[in-house]
């Protein structure tokens, strides 16, 4: 993992550019589970999926670009992701979607208390932000509750 | 920054005849590492206020808003509940850091809860003012929040980007 900041335009510490390589893995996962997701919820869901799937891959590549600028190499996408249970319907996909967004949240969260740049910590509330929101929906769609954790993306 | 004053008096010149150039030199590059610790003890000029003060107040408001909502209005009552619940953990935690940094016992009383008017506000105000008030309460939480987490120490950044994110949910759940 490449972990040097030489010849970006933007300095950032060792831990801040681990910390965005980790949150960007998530975000491939998301992006790769909100594809999987969509084959199991009813039609209603799918402007929701869309939504969600549109802003992982904007933010997927945004931290690319951040991660370019600051002289890393972005981490690959893996083939394929392992879902925590198993999706047979519905609300075991919803589920698979909150958990997801949790481990994007978690990640973002370890952005922010692993930088001190301050657009990468714009970037990084308003992902845990947007993270958050998304997860609502998708507890309620999985019949999950409360459909609000208090402290989002602390783990 | 609490070892600063007892290097403060040595040198700075209690003891006539051992400052010579040198010692007016140390005395002179310790000065500052004691005005530092003069501000830390609050004896000298005021600090200016720790941002999460504000925060914790608007959780707390937020909370008896959200109580005074769920008690006036059934039909919001479970999504007032949880907003009350989840504000009341914010104001907690908020509050737990702020006492980390300043502890109570050096400060005066903590502030009272700002809104005691909320409640009886709420019973007033249709259902649906009621839901927008909450929201636009959230809404103006979520973005005091996030407006501190750029400059805020990493911890702090990150405890604090939970509550804006937190706002930000239970705003969806008012929708």
């Amino acid at each position: 993992m490449p972990t040097t900041t030489t010849g970006g335009s933007r300095e950032l510490p060792e831990e801040t550019v681990d910390a965005l390589q980790k949150a960007l893995g998530t975000e491939h996962a998301a992006v790769w589970v909100y594809g999987l997701a969509s084959a199991f919820l009813p039609a209603a869901a799918q402007p929701a999926l869309t939504e969600g799937a549109t802003a992982h891959r904007a933010r997927r590549d945004a931290t690319e670009r951040l991660l370019r600028d600051a002289g890393a190499t972005p981490a690959a996408s893996a083939p394929a992701y392992l879902p925590p249970n198993p999706v047979t319907d519905a609300a075991s996909a919803a589920a698979m979607l909150v958990s997801a967004e949790n481990d994007t949240s978690v990640a973002w969260r370890g952005v922010l208390e692993r930088s001190d740049d301050q657009d990468v910590r714009r970037a990084a509330v308003d992902a845990l932000t947007a993270s958050a929101v998304r997860a609502v929906s998708w507890r309620q769609r999985a019949g999950q509750s409360p459909a609000v954790v208090a402290f989002p993306g602390r783990p | 920054m609490t070892r600063a004053p007892r290097f403060d008096r040595s040198t700075a010149g209690d003891r006539p005849g051992a400052v010579g150039r040198r010692g007016v030199l140390r005395a002179g590059m310790l000065l500052p590492l004691a005005g530092a610790a003069a501000a830390c003890s609050g004896s000298t000029e005021p600090e200016a206020p720790d941002p999460l003060i504000a925060l914790a107040a608007q959780a707390r408001s937020d909370v008896a808003a959200a109580n005074g909502v769920a008690a006036a209005h059934p039909d919001l009552a479970d999504a007032a509940r949880l907003v009350a619940g989840v504000r009341q953990q914010h104001a907690t935690a908020l509050q737990q850091e702020v006492d980390r940094l300043h502890p109570p016992s050096t400060s005066a009383t903590p502030p009272p809860a700002a809104t005691s008017t909320a409640p009886p506000a709420a019973a007033q105000v249709g259902t649906s003012a009621a839901r927008t008030a909450l929201a636009t309460a959230l809404a103006t939480a979520e973005q005091q929040a996030s407006n501190l987490v750029p400059t805020l120490p990493r911890y702090r950044a990150g405890l604090v980007g939970s509550v804006a994110a937190g706002c930000a949910a239970l705003r969806e759940v008012l929708s």
